[in-house]
């Protein structure tokens, strides 16, 4: 406690620095995954190779991935960035499959069959039905990204595990232990709003609200 | 004479990858304001003729024609706007209210708001739903039979002149089944669009359709009133489809208003008086009250003519 009393500025740019980690890669990440997870669920073909690629990138351990990286985009924030965008592909682009997949097909053909023009329909009805599961898939990849970006500190990203790895690294206990409570404080917060939304979107879709 | 609403010509439908037609050699011209019933066991094309007349399925060959006009030839869109369809599970949008739900077409359209919510209201009373009541609850919260009436009014938004109906009624219970098809009937009259109607009970054809249409195997096996079909089957196979042992049951689905014959003023005075949208076998049980030997058939106190007993009995022999 008295650690984070008078290092309270240090740790507060931590904490900081972790959430922009963690906003800018969840970020992207939704920014690169949407359209390819529509694109799978309008085209099954692709679908398979798609997720495949995603599923091996995503069995690959974290620092091994940094190591592999490196020599691209080099030592920082961008290379932890690129490793958590990367890894997150696999879950969102699931999620936005398995949301738009869970439209019946009755409201396919209904929609058809009411003259929607193509792109009216995607976003006045496929999107809000498809919604719960994309904000459910959303929520998973931040838990993922708030504990695991940690690891980021290892090449030098910034954040919580600044904190912690200094911490190990010293012996300072008390660091290690601020670092890690904050990161799940973090991880739970974000988890129990992402929660309410989803609940919120997925009671929208089944018209109870 | 009438206008032809819709003209099937030489419409032929193969699925991509399948090696035969699910539809073949469909010539016929169904006229406006007509209620017509598409028969047929699954796997018949009756479903296929249907969804080929609002472009859910596009055809193979021939040609479909809305009002004279080729179906092709209009923005895909604007035309299916201008058809009413309604399917099996009502196909009401989970997220839309039932207000909501009636108003796409019309939004789609530009509609103001308040022609689209006097519209909400004047539907919402004509398929029996209260203002009120439903139009700010979700489709999961109704049942099946509302869901349906849901559907009936969304489809009915624009005042389509065609109605596309793919067994509506199919997923609802007998009872409430009944109610919907008679309501269905008289709303049909009421507003004299055009309904092609497909459903695989024989008694629901029979029951609503002026016409029907008798599909197997991608092909239209009869296209008669139903009074034709019950006493001159095109072939053994409509001949097997419509069989039912139980007399009654014929009576129960042919209206009385077919091949009257002319009643002298005298009968007419004195008969006794039967309205032309009943059935057989109302005219059975009235000939057996009133023992008489002939009914006056009128349609809104006009005289159509007048049905003998001996017209029933060579029905019910037959």
């Amino acid at each position: 406690m008295d650690y984070l009393i008078s290092h309270y500025d240090a740790v507060l740019e931590c904490v900081l620095e972790h959430v922009e980690l963690t906003v800018l890669t969840l970020l992207i990440s939704f920014i690169i995954a949407f359209p390819i997870g529509v694109l799978i669920s309008k085209c099954k073909i692709m679908s398979g190779p798609i997720n495949g690629i995603f599923n091996t990138i995503y069995a690959i351990p974290s620092i091994a991935l940094f190591g592999f990286l490196i020599p691209y985009t080099g030592i920082g924030t961008g290379t932890a960035i690129t490793a958590f965008v990367v890894y997150n592909q696999y879950m969102l682009i699931k999620s936005v499959e398995a949301g738009f997949d869970s439209i019946s097909p009755t409201i396919h053909e209904i929609g058809k069959g009411l003259g929607y023009n193509k792109l009216y329909f995607f976003f006045s009805v496929e999107l809000p039905l498809a919604l719960p599961s994309i904000v459910n898939g959303l929520k998973l990849a931040t838990i993922g990204t708030v504990t695991g970006s940690t690891l980021g500190a290892t090449i030098g990203a910034g954040g919580l595990g600044v904190l912690i790895f200094r911490g190990l690294k010293m012996r300072h206990w008390n660091k290690v232990i601020i670092g890690t409570v904050l990161c799940t404080i973090l991880a739970f917060a974000s988890s129990i709003l992402l929660q309410a939304i989803e609940n919120r979107v997925r009671k929208r879709a089944q018209g109870e609200l | 004479m009438t206008e032809i609403a819709i003209e099937f010509k030489n419409v032929r439908k193969r699925f991509s990858g399948n090696e035969y037609d699910s539809v073949s050699d469909v010539s016929i011209s169904i006229e406006q304001g007509s209620f017509i019933t598409i028969l047929g066991t699954s796997g018949s094309g009756k479903t296929t003729l249907l969804k080929m007349v609002n472009r859910i399925h596009e055809l193979t060959d021939g040609e479909i024609l809305y009002f004279g006009e080729n179906i092709n030839d209009l923005n895909v869109n604007d035309y299916r706007r201008k058809i009413g369809y309604v399917i099996q599970q009502s196909g009401l949008l989970p997220h839309k209210t039932v207000e909501e739900n009636i108003a796409i077409v019309p939004k789609m359209l530009k509609w103001d708001k308040q022609k689209i919510d006097n519209r909400i209201k004047e539907l919402m009373d004509l398929v029996c739903l209260d203002y009120d009541t439903y139009r700010k609850r979700y489709p999961r919260s109704l049942s099946g039979g509302e869901q349906q009436r849901v559907g009936i009014a969304r489809a009915l938004a624009t005042n389509p002149s065609v109605m596309l109906m793919d067994e509506p009624f199919g997923a609802i219970d007998a009872i409430t089944r009944s109610v919907l098809q008679k309501e269905i009937k008289s709303l049909q009259k009421k507003l004299k669009n055009t309904v092609l109607f497909v459903t695989h009970d024989v008694y629901e054809a029979f029951l609503l359709g002026k016409k029907i249409i008798v599909m197997d195997g991608g092909k239209i096996q009869q296209f008669d009133t139903p009074f034709n079909i019950m006493m001159h089957p095109a072939n053994d196979f409509v001949k097997k489809l419509i069989f039912t042992g139980d007399i009654y049951d014929k009576l129960k689905v042919l209206t009385i208003d077919n091949e009257l014959e002319e009643a002298t003023p005298e009968e007419i005075k004195e008969g006794i008086r039967i309205e032309a949208d009943k059935h057989l076998n109302d005219a059975l049980v009235l000939f057996i009250k009133k023992e008489c030997k002939y009914l006056i058939v009128v349609d809104n106190d006009q005289v159509l003519g007048k049905l003998p007993i001996e017209k029933l009995q060579s029905i019910m022999g037959k």
